[in-house]
Parts: C-alpha cells; sequence; structure tokens
C-alpha cells in the first residue's frame, strides 16, 4: 500500500469534517436575520462608526513596541530560572540580548516613537 | 560555546554589531555626518571579510551542537554574500542621496540581511534555516519600503511581506512535517531517517513543501508571480541587492538542504526540478521579451536565470554543484552591473527605467553605455563572457549527468533570451538620442562598473582559478 | 613564427581596442594608419605562417599550440589553443590578405562617413574574431569565433542605423542567424555528448578510426553532421536560410565585400571542410549538403538574372556560389570547395569593390537601369571588373575557370551527373547574369541623372581592385587540374584532410576530363553570348522576354517568394494563433511583427503571462497555493 494513502484519508477527513460543520449551521441554525445581530460583537458595547474607518498611527505603533519591549523581556523568566545551568556563557549571553533590546529602545526613543502627539 | 566556535561566528557577530551602531548613529548623529553611516557599513563588510579570511583553510566543522556548518560550502558563500552587501550599499550611496532616503536603518537592514544570508548558508538544521530566512526577509521586506513617499515601494514592501509570509508559513509546515517523520530538524539525523530502509511517509510531502518555500525565495515558477512587482515598485538599489543576495542564499540553503538531508529522496527531487527549471527559464524568458520598462525586464531575466541555476541542481552532481556557485559569481557581478546602470540612470524619483529613455545612451555615455552592454552580453551567453561560461558549465554538467533534454531546453532558451537582451542593445546604439545631454554617473559606481567589465571578461577568458575556487568549495558539501 | 602564433589574431583585436576607444579622440589619418597597419601586420604574420608550415614535410604540417588551459572541469577539459594547419592557413591567408586589401579600400571609401573609427574598429574586430574562427583548435573556440563574427556583422550590417532599412537588415540577419546556431551549439553538444571531448585532434581521431559509439553511417554521426550543417547554412545563406544575406547588403559596400562575399559567410564552408572526418562518415547528411548547396546554387542564380540593384546581383552571386562550395564538400570534393572558397574570394571581393566603385562615381546610385556607358569614365574600375566577371563566369585561364571546373569534374566523377548539369547550366546562367551586369553597367548609353559626372576612384581604392585582379587572374594556376599538371593546392591542403573517408574513384581518362573542361568553357561562353544579345545588340529583347514570360520574371524578382512564404506560414500564423487564442491583453504592437517569427510565439506566451500578472495579491497567493498543490501532487503521484 502507498504509505501516502492515510495522509489523503486524512485530509479528506479534515476537509469533510470542516465542510459538515459548515453545512450543518447552515442548515440547523434558526438564521433569523436582525440588524443588531449582523454588528460585529464589541464587548456588549454597541458599535459606532465604521468597520473602514483610520485608527490613529500612535496604536500600531504602541502595539508594536509592546511586541518588542514586552513579549521579548519575559524571555527573561526561564532565563532566570535557568541561569545556574547556563553559566557564564548563559550571562554574557543574555547580556548581549538585553543591550541589543536597550539600543533599539534607546532608538525608538529618540526617534519620537513614544510620543503621543 | 567554547571560544573556538565563537571565534568562527566572529564576522556574523561584527556584521550585526555594525547593524546595531548604525541604528543607534542615525537618530544620534547630525545630518552632516551621513557619509560616515555608509562607511561604517563598508567597514564592517571589510572586517567581516577579513575574519572570514582567517577561517580560510580551518577544514570543516560543526558547532553550535550541529547546527551551524563552518566548511568551504559557507565560507564561499558567507564570501560571495559579504561581496554583494559591499557593493550594494556603494550603489545605493548616491542614489539614495538624490532619492533622500539615505539613512542609517538602510545599511543597518542590509547588514542583518547580510547575517541572515549566511546563516541559510551555514545552516545544517532546519530551525537555523527557517531563522536566517526570516532574518533575511523582514530586513528585505522593510528595505523594499524603503521609500516611504513613494506608493510604488509601499505596494512593493506590502506585497513582498503577504506573499512572503504565506511562503514561510508553508515552508514551517514543511519543517514540521518532515520533524514529523525523521523526529529531528538536524540534516544529518533526517539523512539517517530517510537511508534506514523504507522512506517515512510524511518525509515526501515535506519535502515538497519545503521546495514550494525555497522556492518562493528562488523564484521558480510557479511561485515567482511577486518577482515582477516587487522588483519593480522597490528602490532600485533594494532591487540590484533582492536580485542576486537572497537568491543565492535560498539556492546554498537548497543545495544544503538536499544534498545533505534528502540525498535519499534524489529522485523525486530531480524530478519535481526538471520541471521547475523548465518552467522557470520558458516562462521568464517569454514574459521578459514584452517587457519595456528595463526594471521589469531584468526582473523576469532574473526568474530565467534561476532556471539555469536550476539545472545544476538537477544534475546533481560535483560539476552541477560547482557550476552553480561559479554561475553564481558570474550572474551577481553581470546583475549589479545591469541595476548599477539602472539606478544611476533613473533619475529623480526612480521614473526613468523605459526603453525609450536608453535610446542613444552610447552617444550621451558610451562608457556606461559599454559597460551595460557587456553585462546584458554576458547575460545572454555570449561567448568571452563569464555568462556563456558559467551557462556552459552548468549545460555540461546536465549533459554529463544525462539530462540531454533538459539542456537541450536550456540552450534554446538561453538563445531566446538574447532577443531581449539584445533589443536593449539596440536601444542604446542604434536609436537616437530623444535629448541631448549627458548623463552622470558617481565615481564609486563607475569604478565598481569598470570592475564589473574586467571581471566578466576574465571570467570568460580564464575562469579556471574561479572554478578551481567554487570545486574546492563544494567538498564540504555532503 | 608559430611560436607567435597568438599574435595573428591579437594584432587586429589590438587595432580595433585602439580605434575603438581613443578613436573619436584621433585624428582619421591616425585611425587610418592603425587599422591598416594591423590588418597588413596581422597579413604578413599570416604570411610567415604559412611559410613555416611550407618548410616542413607534409607529413608533419600540423602546428598545435596551446596557449592556457581555457576550462578545467572535471575530467572535462578545453584549450584556448590553435591549431595551423594548411586548411587553416589557406583560410588564414585569404581572410588577412583580402581583408588588408579591403582595408585600404575603405579609407578612400568611407572617407566622408560620420563615424569613420567606428567603422574600422568592428572592421578590425571582424578580422580577430575570423581568425580566431578559422585558427581555432576546437569546437568551443570556433564557436566564440563563430559569434563573434556574427556580432560583427549585424554591428555593420546596422552601420547606417539612421535608415530604417539597415536596422530592419540587421535584425533579420541576426534572427535568421540564431535559428542556425542553434543547430551549431546542439551539435556541438552533440559532440561533446558523444566523444566527451572538444578538440578537433581527439575527435576527428576517435571517428578515423570507426570508433564503436559513433560507426561510420551511424545516426549519431548523421544527426551531429545534420546540426553542423544546419549552423553552417545559416551563416552561409544557404536554402532555407538565404533570405538574410541579399538584406544584408544595407552595409556600407565594403563590409559586402569582406564580411557578406570574401570572408564570413564561407565559414559554414570552412566548418564543413573542418568536420569532413565526420560528413564523411554520414552519407545521409552529406547528401543533404549536396541537394543544398546545388539547389541554392541554381536558384539563386537564376534570382540573380532579374536584379536591378547592383549590390543585390552581387549578393545573390555569392549565395549561388557558396551553393557551389557545398556542393563540392557534398559530392566530398572537400578541397575543392576550399580552392573555390580562395578563388571566389578574391573575385567576388574585387566585383563588390567595382560595384562600390562604381556607386562612388555615380554618387550613390545602385540601380543597374540608370548606370550605363561607364565604361571610358572608369577604366581601371571596368577593367578590373571584368576581369572578375570572366574569372567568375569560368573563362579559361581565369581563378573561377579552375575552381568551377574542379567542382563539376568531382561531381561528374563521383557519380552524380544530375548534380553535373545543374552545375553546367549554373554556370551558363552565372556568366549571363554577370555580364548583364558588366553591359548595363559599362556599355550602351549613360542612362544616369543628369548632372552627375562620374570619375574614377581614388588611388586608395583603385590600387586594391587591381591587386585582386591580378589574384582573380592567376590564383588558379596553384589547382591545375590533371590533364594540365598537378594540383598542387590539392596537395597542400591533403593533410588537413587525412582523416577523411574516401570511396574509391573511378579512373575516368585525361581526354574526358578535357573535354568536360571545353564543354564548361563553351558554356559560359554561349551565356556571355547571351547577354551581349540581350543588353547591347538589341537592349529591347529582355524587355520583351519579361513580357511574354510574365509570371516567371515576377517569381524570380520576388526571389521565389521566400519572404512572403515565411511571413504566411511562420510569421502570421502564430501572430494569428496568439491574438485569436490568447490573451486580448497581448500588445503585438510591442512585439516587432515584421522580422521576429520565432519571437512572436513565445512573446504570446509572454502575454498570456502578463495577464496572470495582473497585480492582485489574493490571485499572486492563489497562484502559489495552486502550485503548491501541483508540487504535491506531482511528487505523491508520478513515483516510481
Amino acid at each position: 500500500m502507498n504509505p501516502l494513502i492515510p495522509l489523503a484519508v486524512m485530509a479528506l477527513l479534515v476537509a469533510g469534517i470542516v465542510a459538515l460543520f459548515i453545512l450543518a449551521s447552515v442548515f440547523l441554525g434558526p438564521g433569523k436575520r436582525h440588524p443588531v445581530k449582523d454588528t460585529p460583537f464589541e464587548c456588549g458595547i454597541p458599535s459606532e462608526g465604521f468597520a473602514g474607518g483610520r485608527m490613529h498611527i500612535g496604536y500600531y505603533i504602541m502595539a508594536m513596541l509592546f511586541v518588542v519591549f514586552d513579549v521579548e523581556l519575559a524571555f527573561l523568566f526561564p532565563w532566570a530560572a535557568a541561569l545556574r545551568g547556563l553559566g557564564w556563557f548563559g550571562f554574557v549571553a543574555m547580556f548581549l540580548f538585553i543591550a541589543v533590546i536597550g539600543a533599539g529602545f534607546a532608538y525608538a526613543w529618540k526617534m519620537g516613537a513614544l510620543e503621543w502627539e | 560555546m567554547n571560544p573556538d566556535e565563537l571565534f568562527l561566528l566572529v564576522p556574523q557577530s561584527i556584521l550585526l554589531g555594525a547593524a546595531v551602531l548604525l541604528m543607534l548613529m542615525e537618530p544620534f548623529s547630525r545630518q552632516a555626518g551621513r557619509r560616515r553611516l555608509r562607511m561604517v557599513a563598508v567597514a564592517a563588510v571589510a572586517v567581516a571579510a577579513y575574519a572570514l579570511r582567517l577561517q580560510w583553510g580551518l577544514g570543516p566543522r560543526s558547532i553550535g551542537g550541529g547546527m551551524i556548518r563552518v566548511d568551504g560550502f559557507s565560507l564561499f558563500f558567507q564570501w560571495l554574500f559579504l561581496v554583494i552587501t559591499g557593493l550594494s550599499a556603494v550603489l545605493a550611496a548616491d542614489f539614495n542621496q538624490r532619492e533622500g532616503i539615505d539613512r542609517g536603518e538602510y545599511y543597518a537592514l542590509l547588514l542583518t540581511a547580510c547575517s541572515g544570508m549566511s546563516l541559510m548558508a551555514m545552516s545544517a538544521d532546519l530551525i537555523l534555516t527557517f531563522i536566517g530566512i526570516e532574518i533575511l526577509s523582514l530586513s528585505t521586506y522593510i528595505l523594499a519600503g524603503f521609500k516611504r513617499r513613494d506608493i510604488a515601494s509601499g505596494e512593493s514592501s506590502l506585497k513582498y511581506f503577504l506573499l512572503g509570509s504565506f511562503a514561510t508559513a508553508i515552508l514551517l509546515y514543511g519543517i514540521a512535517l518532515v520533524y514529523g517523520a525523521a523526529g529531528s530538524t538536524q540534516y544529518q539525523a533526517i539523512r539517517a531517517a530517510a537511508a534506514a530502509g523504507e522512506v517515512p511517509a510524511l518525509l515526501l510531502p515535506g519535502l515538497g513543501l519545503l521546495l514550494v518555500g525555497l522556492g518562493f525565495k528562488i523564484g521558480l515558477v510557479p511561485f515567482h508571480s511577486w518577482i515582477p512587482d516587487v522588483y519593480q515598485g522597490a528602490p532600485s538599489p533594494v532591487t540590484a541587492f533582492m536580485s542576486v543576495g537572497p537568491k543565492a542564499a535560498a539556492i546554498a540553503a537548497l543545495l544544503r538542504l538536499l544534498v545533505e538531508a534528502l540525498p535519499g529522496l534524489a529522485p523525486d527531487w530531480t524530478r519535481l526540478l526538471w520541471l521547475m527549471a523548465v518552467l522557470t527559464m520558458t516562462l521568464g524568458n517569454a514574459a521578459a521579451l514584452v517587457q519595456s520598462n528595463v526594471k521589469r525586464m531584468l526582473a523576469y531575466s532574473a526568474i530565467a536565470q534561476a532556471g539555469y541555476i536550476l539545472v545544476g541542481v538537477v544534475a546533481n552532481t560535483r560539476e552541477g554543484f560547482t557550476a552553480i556557485l561559479f554561475y553564481l559569481v558570474v550572474y551577481t557581478v553581470m546583475n549589479l552591473m545591469a541595476f548599477g546602470v539602472v539606478l544611476s540612470l533613473s533619475g529623480p524619483g526612480d521614473r526613468r527605467v523605459h526603453l525609450e529613455d536608453y535610446a542613444g545612451l552610447a552617444r550621451r555615455a558610451p562608457f556606461v553605455a559599454a559597460a551595460l552592454g557587456v553585462a546584458l552580453l554576458a547575460l545572454a551567453g555570449i561567448p568571452l563572457t563569464g555568462g556563456f561560461m558559467g551557462k556552459f558549465f552548468l549545460f555540461g554538467s546536465a549533459v554529463k549527468a544525462g539530462f540531454v533534454g533538459l539542456a537541450v531546453i536550456a540552450v534554446l532558451n538561453s538563445v531566446l533570451s538574447v532577443y531581449y537582451y539584445f533589443r536593449l542593445l539596440v536601444y542604446m546604439y542604434m536609436k537616437d538620442a530623444p535629448q541631448g545631454g549627458a548623463e552622470s554617473i558617481s565615481r564609486p559606481v563607475g569604478a565598481i562598473l569598470a570592475i564589473g567589465v574586467f571581471l566578466i571578461l576574465w571570467l570568460g577568458v580564464g575562469p579556471d582559478r574561479f572554478l578551481a575556487l567554487a570545486g574546492h568549495s563544494i567538498l564540504g558539501l555532503k | 613564427m608559430t611560436e607567435l602564433l597568438w599574435l595573428l589574431p591579437l594584432v587586429p583585436l589590438a587595432g580595433a581596442a585602439l580605434c575603438g576607444l581613443a578613436g573619436r579622440r584621433l585624428p582619421k589619418r591616425a585611425v587610418t594608419i592603425v587599422a591598416c597597419s594591423a590588418s597588413g601586420a596581422a597579413f604578413v604574420l599570416a604570411l610567415a605562417a604559412f611559410f613555416e608550415l611550407l618548410a616542413l614535410a607534409p607529413g608533419d604540417r600540423r602546428i598545435e599550440r596551446e596557449f592556457f588551459t581555457w576550462i578545467a572541469a572535471g575530467d572535462f577539459t578545453a584549450s584556448a589553443g590553435f591549431l595551423l594547419d594548411p586548411l587553416s592557413a589557406v583560410m588564414a591567408l585569404v581572410v588577412t590578405g583580402v581583408g588588408f586589401l579591403i582595408h585600404v579600400y575603405s579609407t578612400g571609401y568611407m572617407r566622408a562617413e560620420a563615424g569613420y573609427y567606428r567603422f574600422f574598429a568592428y572592421m578590425n574586430l571582424f578580422l580577430f574574431s575570423m581568425l580566431v574562427l578559422v585558427l581555432a583548435g576546437n569546437f568551443l573556440l570556433m564557436f566564440v569565433g563563430w559569434e563573434g563574427v556574427g556580432l560583427c556583422s549585424y554591428l555593420l550590417i546596422g552601420y547606417y542605423f539612421d535608415r530604417p532599412a539597415a536596422a530592419d537588415a540587421g535584425k533579420k540577419a541576426f534572427i535568421v542567424n540564431r535559428v542556425g546556431d542553434v543547430g551549431f551549439i546542439l551539435g556541438i553538444l552533440l559532440v561533446f555528448l558523444t566523444f566527451g571531448s572538444l578538440e578537433f585532434g581527439p575527435v576527428f581521431g576517435e571517428i578515423a578510426a570507426d570508433s564503436a559509439f559513433a560507426p561510420p553511417g551511424s545516426g549519431v554521426l548523421t544527426a551531429t553532421a545534420l546540426l553542423l550543417f544546419v549552423g553552417a547554412a545559416g551563416k552561409s545563406a544557404q536554402i532555407p536560410l538565404h533570405v538574410w544575406l541579399p538584406d544584408a547588403m544595407e552595409g556600407p559596400t565594403p563590409v559586402s565585400a569582406l564580411i557578406h562575399a570574401a570572408t564570413m559567410v564561407t565559414a559554414g564552408v570552412y566548418m564543413v571542410v573542418r568536420c569532413a572526418p565526420i560528413f564523411s562518415r554520414a552519407p545521409a547528411a552529406l547528401d543533404a549538403v549536396l541537394v543544398v548547396g546545388i539547389a541554392t546554387a541554381l536558384m539563386a542564380a537564376t534570382i540573380g538574372l532579374v536584379q536591378t540593384d547592383i549590390k543585390r546581383v552581387l549578393a545573390y552571386s555569392t549565395v549561388s556560389q557558396l551553393g557551389f562550395m557545398f556542393a563540392a564538400a557534398g559530392v566530398g570534393a572537400f578541397s575543392a570547395a576550399i580552392f573555390h572558397l580562395m578563388t571566389h574570394a578574391f573575385f567576388k571581393a574585387l566585383l563588390f569593390l567595382g560595384a562600390g566603385s562604381v556607386i562612388h562615381a555615380l554618387s550613390g546610385e545602385q540601380d543597374l537601369r540608370r548606370m550605363g556607358g561607364l565604361r571610358r569614365r572608369l577604366p581601371i574600375t571596368f577593367w578590373t571588373m571584368l576581369t572578375a566577371a570572366l574569372a567568375i563566369s569560368g573563362i579559361f585561364p581565369l581563378a573561377g575557370f579552375f575552381s568551377k571546373d574542379e567542382i563539376l569534374w568531382s561531381a561528374w566523377a563521383g557519380g552524380h551527373p544530375v548534380v553535373w548539369i545543374v552545375g553546367l547550366l549554373t554556370a551558363g546562367l552565372t556568366a549571363l547574369y554577370m555580364f548583364r551586369l558588366i553591359f548595363l553597367a559599362f556599355f550602351g548609353e549613360a542612362r544616369y541623372a543628369q548632372g552627375v559626372h562620374p570619375h574614377e576612384s581614388p588611388r586608395s581604392m583603385t590600387a586594391p581592385l587591381v591587386a585582386l585582379a591580378l589574384l582573380s587572374a592567376v590564383a588558379g594556376f596553384i589547382g591545375l587540374p590533371a590533364w594540365l599538371g598537378a594540383n598542387r593546392f590539392a596537395r597542400f591542403l591533403e593533410p588537413s584532410l587525412s582523416l577523411v573517408r574516401r570511396g574509391d574513384a573511378p579512373h575516368l581518362s585525361h581526354a574526358l576530363e578535357f573535354g568536360f573542361a571545353a564543354l564548361s568553357v563553351a558554356v559560359a561562353l554561349a551565356g556571355i553570348f547571351a547577354a551581349y544579345r540581350l543588353y547591347v545588340v538589341r537592349p529591347g529583347t529582355a524587355g520583351r522576354i519579361v513580357a511574354r514570360w510574365g509570371a516567371l520574371y515576377r517569381l524570380l524578382r520576388d526571389k521565389y517568394r521566400f519572404d512572403e512564404f515565411y511571413d504566411r506560414a511562420v510569421i502570421r500564423p502564430v501572430l494569428r494563433l496568439s491574438e485569436r487564442t490568447l490573451w486580448q491583453r497581448v500588445d503585438v504592437g510591442v512585439i516587432d511583427r515584421a522580422v521576429n517569427g520565432v519571437g512572436a510565439s513565445m512573446a504570446g506566451l509572454g502575454g498570456v503571462l502578463r495577464g496572470m500578472q495582473n497585480g492582485l495579491i489574493r490571485s499572486y497567493a492563489a497562484w502559489i497555493l495552486a502550485g503548491t498543490a501541483a508540487v504535491l501532487l506531482y511528487l505523491s503521484l508520478f513515483r516510481n
């Protein structure tokens, strides 16, 4: 037997199950339309404005900075836990890492990314 | 990691250190100090090249727990990437000043891209290959959109980013499948898994998805669709860089992957790549025939050239790989020359890139026209140029490996390609200039062109030493 | 001297570099001196090499000089090396000798042209490439020269690029030659594949040893020979690739003389003779060479009868004579082919230069109908051209007689009576069209425009004419037929052809050979006489014949409508196909319809690709996804 056949069977199964669920919801759902039901769900607060409206650029920058400085620095926790095993190599490596992040921080600061005009 | 291993990573550390330095210099230095930015980039490249020189002759070795290989192959490519990066920085200088984008980040990104490319060539582990690709890709995404105020540049960047992420996702899926099949991401382990009796079933689709991901970076048909748009819209020096650097890096990664990790599947991937090579060169050439925008024509030409290079992969012999390395050197020289001329002549806004803009160039700037002419002749594979030699080795290796049909198709294709390269020559030499006015070209670009002409002729007349170097370099590949 | 063989092509290269790079700033006089002395020095070097070769014993006349290992990849090596043997020595002498004379001539002819230096740079570059071609010791280097002469040819055809006709002619020559080059490259690849080498020595040695890979008459040898012949037919303008040569006359006249008559177009003949060991062992291919050659000879001669442009008459004459050379090779008379190549180089160069002198005298008039009566105005031109015309017609004892007669005799002796008859007929036609030209241009009353005062050309132009006339007159004596003495030329060439496979030649009497020679002279005289009757005695007769045989006349005038045929059969169907079935966005205006039939189909494909390239990210992503699915399917389905 071709060893790829199980793979093909799995692919078919996946596609079939997805199709099944979509079709099932189409046929089984009550399907009553209402303007309120058609609006996107936003934490229960009535939505306003257009979805295509422009957001202030500051949000994007803030989000990106958050990713860089918060999530990257979360890396410090496992490092701290494993520092004993890593020894001097780990110590120096992490300081290089922090230095690079720090350089990025300085760059962002100086370029005015932290200011909300 | 012991100091010995760190020593082998010094060139990369220099590049990355300089990149960070450049990024800090940009906001912290005054407007007058712009020239220094370029100097730092070029100096970093030079120092890294020197550090690399010290590694020559050490013999192949694996570091980082078998993730990184330092051998002739990776040294060759690191050296090639340094040359590409250095030349791109020099080529970009005047252009960037003209377009008002002469910023430190530009050079910093070139250096990180170079580092990513080097990792791709050194990697002996799918994870590291992926990281190299990502470092390279993120840098080039930004570079493509570096002219922020230009809508074409933004479009180019966004297209590259979206399609690139898509391809990367496919690549990642391929890595996952291969890991599932082999139980490891290390090339040697994958090889062992494939060699032990029956090939695991998941390995084959894994191979396919990896080829898609790398094929996207190389620009193989049918994964080439981004190339014309991105090359056309990106600032010309970035296009010059992208047409040689990432392409060479992806080919290096492809060679390592196929030869070191998946030799067991050679019948499969030669069969597939045979078809892709034929499609790539034929469609690339066919599309290039109808272009009137020189940048776009060169983009399609780059696609076709990737098809020629693939011929050597299909041959799957030592000669074939040697020919690839040799051809990559030639290709780098001729493509950088062609784009060097394009970016020098493109005028304010990077707009004068149509065939008509080259009419009568031989009269207005004889030297520039002659240099572009030599590059075009080489791209077309006319004898006495390195392009001819490179193609001769590539196609010859295919003939020797028994792929006569592929070689014949490749020859027919390169004959066809002569048409569009010569059309530009005809415009330069046999048409009248619409208006007078000599073209000016900066001195560094002129020097690069002069060296390029010399190199192309040298490679065409006496390819021996380069060939020996290439042959020596692939010894590491096993 | 043979130690300095590398100098031979390098001297013209240096001349080209000097003229091309510094010529713009140099005075004309300096350019003249550089260009002429470079070609002259090359001639002297070729002469020295020739005499050195002559001093050796016939068996040792084969000097190989390897300058450096050009390529060494694995077990494949190619050297940048020259091979000096009688064959290449003869070619080098012809190329440099005629080349030198034409350089001298050009100093007068091109005097008033802008871009004087550019012209001489190209001419010297041409000499370099041609010498590389003939001296090459392997296929690869030969190909380098082959492409080089082609490049110079296109550049020089398009020399007057401000004339659209010249630019189109350059493009046409370029494209037709690409077809030939594909054949040549594939032939070379096949040689490499079969014998693992591209050096002439080992390859021909292997073939001559009747190796097991490629025994005589085997498919491999036949295919190789046919592919090489496609290349030769492209360069030497044989049916069906002859269409570019007449158009190439748009170039300056000295270019027509040097490149499109005396040397470059004969490269195909040289290549076939060089590969004689292959061709002689591939009878089917040799038959193809014979048929194509003799058919081209006849066809071109008939077209030449009705052309009115003096240079086009000569162009068709060249095509016809090249056909003769191929016919000679086709019957196995390789040395006769080279002999005719040499004599033809002399008298055809002379005819072109003479025509140039006439054109020069008439301020650019090329139409034979507007010439006439120039005999007394241009005495030197007249007498030298008359010599050439007699020579090409095959009148004893001028050069053309010996070489053409040897071909005809070889055809008969080789058992090809039909070829002999067609050849004889063509010889008669040759005399007819050539004397038509002479009579129309030099006899009768003056028909050129009022106010034109023809004058003899300056000495720089007439001196080469006289030199070539002398050569056309006496060069034949080195190849006397058997009934008159010994064929020293064939004996000299013999070492180069020692690996040729020969059948047993039937022994035929000298008296018969003499009789045949007398017959061919009689036919030539008849042709001349007919021309005399038609164009001198009763100038109206020709017009009546045309009126009576109008359809035939138009067919000839339209050159058998080859161009129209290509247009209908290749270019237009391809275009229609791409327009109808392919995307409506195919921008046919972008591609050059008129000349590029081959490109058109690819351009059509390009148009489709452009349709795919619609700029939408989602469709690109869809392509990538479809491609991924295709890759996976292909990998898993077609697994053996």
